[in-house]
């Protein structure tokens, strides 16, 4: 099946080829039998397609469903359950309320037993105002909860997931991945495609949490949250990254190596350049396998610099 | 905006709510019609909604006469039960099964095994290539919708992608 017998089979099939053209198509299946072979596997294959999309679309109905039901079972027994302590908080809340509203709108003369006549100490004033000042700028900023989020979130994520903190491994300019200590340094791959930096963390996949301990420096966790996810091809490029920050430059290479010739990659591109990274770490056996790498950025501005440093090093 | 609107511009929330709102209707309703327990009940009307989904993306369905209530209790008796009723086998129900069927009844010319050899071709070809077939040739998206969704560098690029993996798809099913 070549290019342009697809166009002319999705031309045919959508009804848009003209009176003549049809007619030609149509002697030509029965002309052509490697033609027509082609157009029944064409058929075939889309049919498969819309099978498999219809499969895809309950997979996804069974998941929502599953995902509500879920949502119900954790949120109906808690407010069953908790009933009573709702409607007595709910009470206790609105008597204070009414309390305080109460005492605010009474007159002045009967909020206090100040006498009128008694001498206002305007130093204590003073300073009662200052230090209702200071307190409220000595609290957190949790008014916002966008900084809230960014502050704690990270920090309850990881708890949450039962995952200790772990010491960094590899500091910003150290240098990894080379034992004679003259390659790749910390800052020079952190430069991540936006596919793993961009990741808000929003979902709790393990995806995620590796992606917070990447960011953690914590590679080796990262690694084995995600090192088996085989089928996830950004869990793939990630694992990539921490092997390549761990300093096992060949399993980075053949993994950032298949990237390359996967054209249809969502990281194709990118990988290009710390496919070139990871045979630089394992020099000087990877010396050659190098040279043929380095035509595959070689033009782009962007590594231009570190190219050049890596070209002396070879 | 009216329910095909709606399922076309978003077909995972309004299915799950179309699932839900009609959910107790319809399952008490096949299981009285069709003597059926709630099981198998609940997974024909998934699988009708599929279909629904399917109608509407297929071009079928453009304008609701009635109300979707309705046509969903007629592709559940005209389609599904039909195709059982035809196998003599109303004791079971898988939604492949069906979807199959339905698949069949429109493509008469393909044999069931072909189309069960495509659909694991496609699983074998893998993403993002299953993704591109699929917004493609199943929901008929242009190509600047598809290059913008997936993400690549213009048509040019989306175009002989597709044309690649309709070529690996075909090398899969083959082999």
């Amino acid at each position: 099946m070549d290019d342009f017998n697809i166009h002319i089979f999705e031309t045919y099939l959508a009804g848009q080829l003209s009176e003549s053209d049809k007619l030609e198509f149509e002697s030509r299946l029965i002309s052509d039998q490697a033609f027509a072979k082609d157009f029944e596997s064409f058929k075939i294959l889309q049919a498969g397609i819309r099978l498999q999309a219809m499969q895809n679309r309950l997979a996804t109905l069974k998941a929502n469903i599953n995902k509500d039901a879920d949502k119900d079972d954790v949120i109906k027994p808690i407010l069953k359950r908790n009933y009573w302590t709702w409607s007595l908080v709910s009470i206790l809340v609105l008597s204070v309320l009414g309390y305080v509203i109460y005492t605010q709108t009474l007159p002045v003369s009967k909020q206090s037993n100040v006498k009128q006549d008694q001498v206002i100490n305007l130093d204590s004033l003073d300073q009662k105002a200052s230090s209702k000042g200071q307190q409220s700028e000595t609290l957190p900023a949790v008014d916002s909860a966008g900084t809230f989020n960014k502050v704690i979130k990270p920090k309850i994520s990881l708890e949450k997931s039962g995952i200790t903190k772990p010491q960094k491994q590899i500091k910003k300019n150290e240098i990894i991945a080379d034992e004679k200590g003259k390659k790749i340094t910390r800052s020079d791959v952190m430069v991540l495609y936006s596919a793993i930096m961009r990741d808000d963390g929003s979902e709790n996949t393990a995806y995620s949490k590796a992606v917070e301990l990447y960011r953690d420096s914590a590679y080796k966790e990262a690694l084995d949250i995600i090192v088996d996810n085989v089928d996830d091809e950004k869990s793939q490029y990630l694992t990539a990254h921490c092997y390549l920050l761990l300093g096992q430059s060949d399993k980075a290479t053949s993994m950032f190596k298949s990237f390359i010739e996967n054209d249809f990659s969502s990281f194709h591109e990118p990988s290009k350049w710390y496919y070139v990274l990871a045979l630089y770490s394992g020099l000087p056996a990877t010396k050659s396998e190098l040279i043929k790498a380095i035509e595959l950025v070689k033009d782009n501005p962007e590594y231009q610099k570190k190219l050049k440093k890596i070209q002396e090093d070879i | 905006m009216d329910w095909i609107e709606r399922i076309k511009s978003d077909p995972d929330k309004t299915l799950t709510i179309l699932y839900k709102d009609l959910k107790n209707d319809t399952i008490q309703w096949i299981k009285k019609e069709f003597s059926l327990q709630s099981e198998d009940a609940d997974e024909i009307f998934q699988t009708s909604i599929v279909l629904l989904y399917d109608n509407v993306v297929s071009g079928k369905l453009t304008l609701l006469t009635s109300h979707i209530k309705t046509y969903i209790f007629s592709i559940i008796k005209n389609k599904i039960i039909q195709l059982n009723r035809a196998k003599n086998r109303i004791s079971s129900y898988d939604a492949t099964e069906i979807m199959l069927g339905v698949i069949d009844e429109e493509y008469q010319e393909i044999a069931q095994e072909d189309l069960i050899k495509a659909n694991s071709s496609l699983i074998k070809l893998g993403e993002p290539c299953k993704s591109l077939l699929e917004l493609s040739y199943y929901q008929q998206m242009k190509l600047d919708d598809i290059t913008l969704l997936l993400g690549y560098k213009n048509n040019d690029t989306t175009k002989n992608l597709k044309y690649k993996c309709m070529k690996r798809l075909q090398k899969i099913f083959f082999e």
